[in-house]
């Protein structure tokens, strides 16, 4: 095989010397200039870069302090108002629901008749819904059974993006995952046991996600829509 | 957690401008990036600066990620290795080459076969890096996780940098043939 010999270990080499940052600057110069023209050298480089980029495979990941990646929005986007989601500001979430006029958000109080029954009655109802009624969606709980069923009754579910259900605790502002909402129009969330007993007096909210849900346990997205939950 | 295509999926749209691609790329790979810079840079204010200059930076150059023929996740380590390095540098106070070509170097993206088989020699090189005398294995980590050139190794094993530039070539081709097999 042609192009293998020599001068082929010489380019790896070189190649490798320069993705590790080994040369000095002038002969790293040299090599950025032979890789406009030279496809096999890129090739090269490419190729160990890929390699040793998996040397930071056993790095564990550590999640960076919160507030840095609303910092790296301001800095990017300065012209636009770049406070934080809501879900990132739960502090003023007793506020919003206890009623203060606000911009962004608007908390519908549950309309009985909106709720469609089961067979069992619902004991906790919720409509969430985002303030222009883009989407809103409607959720009634069976606290016997810890099924909370679903219904999208107006709005879509982002392609390549999921909307993930939050339960919201106003005491203390923290939240909690239920899962994503189904596609579907309709679909039922099975809550764990603990979470149970804090339906009472708390609210519901849902955020934009990546596919398959937030990656971090705290919501990463926009708040798109919220509602209390109020007891039927 | 995000798979490489829905991180491809999340550089494609910031190259189109789409803030909550950002995000969404913030969320799914801050905490892997973080764990790089902190390492590279061992201290913590230093890290956590470096991370959103790199944010910054990979929003400014995702539209030239297409044509790198990187995987996703080898383009953001790096863009975040090669970062850090130039700080920890920049730190030293030692003139060495910048190294920040990686948006650049090379054209067209690789085929599907070509990522499958970069995808299944992830975690081999730990293997490979075992099967060379140590202090070779250490000096490329030392290169590549502690930015130091071949000067810095030179000074470091008290021998000529050529000899150190010899010793060290040698390595690596030894470590390509390892992978390569």
């Amino acid at each position: 095989m042609s192009g293998w010999g020599l001068d082929h270990d010489d380019d790896s080499a070189l190649a490798a010397e320069y993705v590790l940052g080994l040369l000095a600057p002038e002969e790293a110069a040299s090599v950025e200039r032979r890789m406009a023209e030279d496809a096999a050298l890129r090739d090269l480089v490419r190729d160990w870069t890929e390699q040793l980029a998996t040397m930071t495979d056993d790095i564990p990941a550590i999640e960076p302090p919160r507030p840095l990646q609303d910092r790296v929005m301001r800095r990017l986007f300065p012209e636009t108002d770049a406070r934080p989601s809501l879900l990132q500001r739960w502090g003023i979430w007793p506020l919003l629901l206890g009623g203060v006029v606000t911009a962004g958000l608007v908390v519908l109080a549950l309309d009985p008749g909106l709720i469609r029954r089961g067979t069992g009655a619902p004991e906790y109802a919720a409509r969430i819904a985002a303030e222009d009624g883009s989407l809103v969606v409607e959720a009634s709980f069976d606290r016997d059974e810890g099924r909370l069923e679903v219904r999208r009754i107006a709005g879509t579910i982002p392609q390549g993006r999921d909307l993930e259900l939050w339960l919201v605790r106003l005491q203390d502002s923290t939240t909690t995952s239920l899962g994503v909402l189904p596609r579907d129009e309709a679909g039922v969330i099975t809550v764990r046991a603990d979470l149970i007993p804090e339906f009472e007096n708390n609210a519901l909210a849902l955020s934009d996600e990546p596919l398959g849900g937030s990656p971090t346990g705290q919501a990463t997205g926009e708040v798109v829509a919220l509602g209390t939950i109020t007891p039927r | 957690m995000a798979s490489l295509t829905d991180i491809e999926d999340m550089i494609a749209r910031m190259a189109i401008g789409d803030r909550h691609a950002l995000s969404a790329l913030y969320a799914a790979t801050s905490a892997k990036l973080f764990g790089i810079a902190l390492r590279v840079l061992d201290d913590r204010s230093e890290a956590e600066d470096a991370l959103q200059e790199i944010y910054v930076k990979l929003w400014h150059n995702a539209d030239r990620y297409r044509s790198n023929g990187l995987s996703p996740m080898t383009w953001l380590i790096t863009v975040t290795r090669n970062h850090a390095i130039d700080r920890l540098r920049a730190r030293r106070g030692r003139a060495t080459a910048p190294i920040e070509a990686v948006s650049e170097l090379a054209d067209g993206a690789p085929n599907p076969e070509e990522s499958a088989l970069a995808a299944s020699m992830r975690g081999r090189i730990g293997a490979c890096l075992q099967t060379l005398p140590p202090d070779r294995a250490e000096a490329i980590c030392r290169a590549y996780l502690g930015g130091e050139a071949y000067a810095d190794l030179a000074e470091r094993y008290r021998v000529p940098l050529n000899t150190i530039r010899t010793w060290l070539r040698r390595g690596l081709l030894t470590l390509r043939e390892c992978i390569g097999s």
